[in-house]
């Protein structure tokens, strides 16, 4: 079974507002809900440009 | 074993101007002022640290050309706001070294000989007037474009630039958009990025709008990421743009 990790963001718009990011080539605005799968791009959380909205989910495929 | 580079490939950018092709030498200095605290009895001069400047000199060809060397540099000298210079370094490539500057035109000279080409001179007094920490009122940092002109259908994101690592203390970036013939309105930014993947963007430029020629400087607080790139859209459907953007982390 692999289980992929998936968390749920939602991006800020970073300390203008304004903001966008950009993950696996999809662009996000402030307010847009963001999945996250790993940690490689958990420096947008640390750095303000997503807080969390909910618990961590878990997708798994038999 | 140093890498140097040389001097036939600098370019000159002032506010919407690429005045490369007028110019032949520019010089760039920075100073500090220091005030003497020698005191009787002393056998040793003492200073102590006072103020930092820059100054940008350039020299080269006269020419009446519209949006040319003599009709820019008369109309910046004494022009209410402070022109916006980037000085490219070396090779017109992204990652290229460049000096990015908030400067007043504090002289501008013409010499006609009579058996030569007429030749000019301007001189440049860095403020940093938006950009507080501007150290010297400029610095140095890289190019995040190759300057060179892009179709609408081919704008997007441009290759990223490696600082190693990350900073901490923001920067400066500039823009210059001095040929464009989009047909729209056109976004220019500078993303950052921990990774080289995932992108935030770090400053957003004023819109450029349809056909439009300016320049700007924006300036950031805190950290940078090891990552730079610069990145354009546009919604017009015909045309193409030349912009050259800078960065440089404090």
């Amino acid at each position: 079974m692999t289980e992929v990790r998936m968390s749920k963001y939602i991006a800020t718009g970073g300390a203008t507002g304004e903001a966008d990011i950009e993950i696996a080539g999809k662009t996000y605005s402030a307010g847009d809900t963001v999945e996250l799968v790993g940690k490689k791009d958990l420096w947008l959380v640390e750095q303000g440009y997503l807080k969390a909205t909910s618990k961590q989910t878990s997708k798994g495929d038999k | 074993m140093p890498t140097f580079i040389h001097g036939k490939n600098t370019a000159v950018y002032i506010d919407e101007f690429d005045l490369s092709s007028y110019f032949n030498d520019v010089s760039v200095t920075l100073d500090n002022d220091t005030a003497e605290t020698t005191a009787f009895g002393d056998t040793n001069k003492s200073f102590i640290l006072g103020t930092r400047g820059g100054t940008l000199s350039m020299s080269g060809m006269w020419a009446a050309d519209t949006d040319g060397s003599d009709e820019e540099l008369q109309a910046l000298l004494g022009n209410a706001t402070t022109p916006i210079l980037t000085i490219r370094q070396g090779a017109a490539a992204i990652g290229s070294r460049a000096i990015i500057a908030q400067a007043n035109e504090t002289n501008y000279a013409i010499s006609n000989p009579v058996a030569d080409v007429s030749t000019i001179s301007a001189d440049f007094e860095c403020t940093p007037n938006q950009v507080s920490n501007l150290t010297f009122a400029l610095a140095g940092g890289v190019q995040l474009t190759a300057g060179a002109s892009i179709a609408h259908g081919s704008l997007g994101d441009l290759s990223s630039v490696d600082n190693a690592a990350s900073s901490a203390n923001g920067g400066a970036g500039t823009l210059h958009v001095p040929t464009n013939t989009v047909g729209g309105n056109t976004t220019i930014k500078i993303q950052h990025s921990a990774n080289n993947s995932s992108w935030a963007d770090l400053i957003s430029f004023t819109v450029v709008g349809s056909s439009a020629k300016t320049s700007e400087i924006k300036a950031v607080s805190g950290t940078v990421n090891r990552y730079l790139r610069a990145t354009a859209s546009t919604a017009g459907s015909s045309g193409s743009i030349t912009f050259m953007v800078a960065f440089a982390r404090f």
